[in-house]
């Protein structure tokens, strides 16, 4: 059967997304699906968006048929609107931010280790596989939906952060093929969705607004995540053309860490007032600040200089239970402003991550929440010849700026680092919420209709750890060196055979390289090899292993190889291992199992 | 309704209502009216099942999850300051005019600021604009909007899938455990 819509999705850490495009007719109109969850027990709703929540309830609430969905009876579990409120009454039992987990290589992604920190007689499941059930129920409301046009038929697009490596996007991809979604699916970046989204409002007026030379900083601030990424115009016969020139690293913080800080600020205000608030009143003060957050940072001229923040009572004697603070608007807001967007120097870098035993334990949250100073250090590592890249034009994504206040303190912040010269604000994607969503349905159109696309190839350089040869030092590490296998920009569809000496394999057992990604090191070939790096410039992820069966031909135990690396048409990288001595080649496999590190 | 007020009505409803005027006709010359048409233009459709609970309840339960409304309606409100009530309508007041908004998407009917000066004329709607004051016989009429009134642009509620033991429950009791 053949395509007749493109799909977008949009797999949030907070709240996931599906819009879609018929193929047919040349104006493509991008639609959102109205998602059918379960907004308490035995009520469905639609919403636009999905909440990316898991609860997980028991035999009883099967039996209750209290989670029962349209297109499947006596479930156990919950996920949407229902699983997000739940996670205020029972945490223990609520699975929040999978999407966080699904790129955090210090724990097995496959082991049934969420919810975080929940005991042990409570049921729990792999970060895959609630990324699976949040993607199972889009496919299933959308076959609900359209009948006669199955999701494994249709061009699916999902995003991702533009910061996952390749082995979350691989386990992005495991999660979206268990759930149903077709083995063409492609994988697209967050910010550029956001890029194609405005590309949809503005059609063709696009080549009107930029010139060759420019460069279109994405800001994506989300809820959990926060992800730069420079897009440059380019000229090819005559046509303008858009090509990604770097993402930034994953940075851990976002709209959900402004709402935390506000809480915190108002819980001491309870404080002082004598008021001590329990675990329950706790979570919905954090759900008060993220509705207070919106008006404290809505730019508007307040007529009041104080803004009330209350936990309503949690018996039916509502306003007898109800507690209240008075935070003073502007303390408040600047408290936002100056702890996220803080006024700072291109040269300011972000406060290094402290490597305490604890911190290691749950996600790596920035130590550092200043978003301005993550960015200047993008900002530099992007430059050249010691001069930081300058954006000639920002698109921002993501529901925190909505913030009038937020985006003009960014703008202030870019001006000031380039005097006289300061980068001009895209209009359109008003609807901030859904752009990725609608972003990537227009991708799809776009793709199969050899629209405008924005090119760029991988936004890193690839590198396997290679043992130095030479006499074994007892007690200490053999030196390791860095093997370039995937230049910085390799196109979608294309391989590398990687120059360079054979590598000894060992036949029979695993084989595990280290793996390392770089965003500054542009210049590195295949077959280049690195002595030494700092921690800035190569960043370790999950390793790579291969058996090569012991029957192998082999020379004492090992098998020459070399490598062979390739980014295929659906953008996921791959890399192969080449016998020397035969026609045989084996693909290396990320491990993202815990390895006790 | 007094007999002044049902004169009008009948007025009014005899002059826009061409259909209903012709069954009041014989009402007038001392005959009994016909009985009113009963079959309807077109049979609905048949539901699959009997809707398992009133949609009045599925609202009323959805403006107390959401809301609260039920919770703040019912507490007898005579011993709080204002400024404890205050503290309270606030969230109360937000999280009912986002219900309203999602289930309805409630717009003016008439998009004139209250206050000005508006005027109908013959084929006005009297379902969608009610006349007071010093009413003449004739349209058209000449008056200051008084209110703007209130449509539903949409009706979207939650569907209910629950056992009829549930039916009646607007909010469940909770329990804590720990």
């Amino acid at each position: 059967m053949t395509a007749r819509y493109a799909i977008g999705i949009d797999l949030g850490t907070t709240n996931s997304a599906l819009a879609y495009c018929a193929l047919e007719g040349d104006a493509p109109r991008v639609e959102l699906l109205n998602v059918p969850q379960l907004v308490a027990p035995a009520t469905i709703e639609e919403r636009a968006l999905l909440p990316s929540f898991l609860y997980l309830g028991g035999d009883a609430d099967a039996k209750a048929k209290n989670f029962d969905l349209p297109w499947e009876k006596k479930r156990e579990f919950a996920v949407g609107e229902l699983a997000r409120r739940q996670a205020a009454d029972v945490p223990t039992r609520t699975v929040a931010a999978a999407k966080s987990w699904l790129c955090h290589s210090r724990v097995d992604r496959h082991q049934p280790i969420l919810p975080w920190n929940a005991p042990a007689d409570v049921p729990k499941v792999s970060p895959v596989a609630a990324a699976t059930r949040y993607l199972a129920h889009l496919a299933a409301a959308w076959q609900a939906a359209f009948r006669d046009a199955p999701i494994a038929d249709q061009h699916v697009v999902l995003t991702v952060p533009a910061s996952f490596d390749p082995a979350a996007r691989e386990l992005t991809r495991e999660a979206a093929l268990a759930a149903g979604l077709p083995e063409s699916l492609v994988l697209l970046e967050e910010p550029q969705a956001a890029v194609y989204a405005w590309l949809a409002d503005e059609g063709d007026r696009w080549r009107k607004q930029m010139k060759v030379g420019d460069r279109l900083l994405v800001c994506d601030v989300g809820g959990g995540t926060t992800d730069f990424t420079l897009v440059g115009v380019t000229e090819e016969a005559g046509n303008l053309m858009l090509t990604r020139l770097a993402v930034g690293n994953h940075i851990l913080v976002g709209g959900d860490n402004m709402d935390l800080a506000l809480a915190h600020y108002a819980a001491g205000m309870f404080t002082q007032k004598g008021v001590q608030l329990d675990p329950w009143q706790s979570v919905a003060l954090w759900h008060s600040c993220r509705a207070a957050k919106e008006v404290l940072l809505a730019g508007e001229a307040p007529k009041n200089k104080k803004h009330p923040i209350s936990v309503l009572g949690r018996g039916s004697k509502l306003i007898k239970g109800t507690v209240s603070v008075e935070v003073e608007r502007e303390a408040a807001g600047s408290l936002l402003v100056e702890g996220f967007l803080p006024q700072c120097d291109l040269n300011d870098g972000p406060a290094p991550r402290r490597a305490s035993g604890f911190r290691e334990l749950g996600l790596p949250f920035e130590t550092d929440t200043a978003i301005t100073r993550h960015l200047a250090a993008f900002l530099r590592a992007q430059g050249e010849q010691g001069q930081a890249a300058r954006p000639t034009h920002v698109l921002f994504n993501g529901g925190v700026f909505k913030s009038t206040l937020l985006r003009e303190r960014l703008f202030s912040v870019m001006s000031s680092w380039f005097p006289g010269q300061p980068p001009q604000g895209m209009t359109g994607n008003e609807d901030l919420d859904y752009a990725v969503a609608r972003g990537a349905a227009y991708y799809g159109f776009a793709k199969q209709r050899k629209a405008v696309r924005i090119r760029g190839g991988t936004a890193r350089s690839y590198y396997v750890g290679i043992e130095t040869a030479g006499l074994a030092i007892p007690g200490a590490a053999r030196p390791l060196r860095a093997l370039c296998v995937v230049p910085f920009g390799m196109e979608e569809g294309t391989e590398s055979n990687v120059p360079g000496d054979e590598i000894g394999l060992v036949v029979g057992e695993p084989a595990q390289f280290r793996f390392f990604s770089s965003a500054v090191r542009k210049d590195d070939r295949p077959g280049t090899l690195l002595n030494s790096w700092t921690d800035a410039e190569l960043a370790e992820t999950d390793p790579l292993v291969a058996t090569l069966p012991a029957s192998e031909e082999a020379e004492e135990g090992f098998a020459p190889v070399r490598f062979q690396s390739r980014i295929t048409e659906l953008g996921m990288f791959e890399l192969w291992c080449h016998s020397s001595l035969s026609d045989h080649r084996w693909k290396l496999e990320f491990s993202v199992r815990d390895e006790g590190t | 309704m007094g007999r002044m007020g049902l004169a009008f009505r009948v007025f009014f409803r005899v002059l826009l209502d061409a259909a209903w005027a012709e069954r009041v006709r014989p009402l007038l010359a001392g005959e009994s009216p016909p009985p009113a048409s009963v079959a309807p233009a077109v049979a609905p459709k048949p539901s699959k099942k009997a809707p398992a609970r009133n949609d009045a309840l599925n609202l009323l339960a959805m403006l107390q999850r959401e809301a609260r409304l039920v919770d703040f309606v019912q507490e007898p409100i005579a011993d709080y300051t204002d400024a404890q009530i205050g503290a309270a309508v606030r969230d109360v007041h937000r999280d009912s005019a986002a219900v309203l908004k999602r289930v309805f998407a409630l717009e003016p009917i008439c998009n004139e600021a209250e206050g000005n000066t508006i005027e109908l004329t013959g084929d006005f709607d009297a379902a969608r604009y009610r006349l007071a004051g010093q009413v003449p016989d004739h349209p058209p009429f000449r008056g200051a909007l008084a209110h703007h009134g209130w449509q539903a642009t949409q009706c979207v509620l939650a569907e209910w899938t629950g056992a009829e033991s549930a039916a009646l429950v607007v909010a469940p009791a909770v329990v804590e455990l720990t």
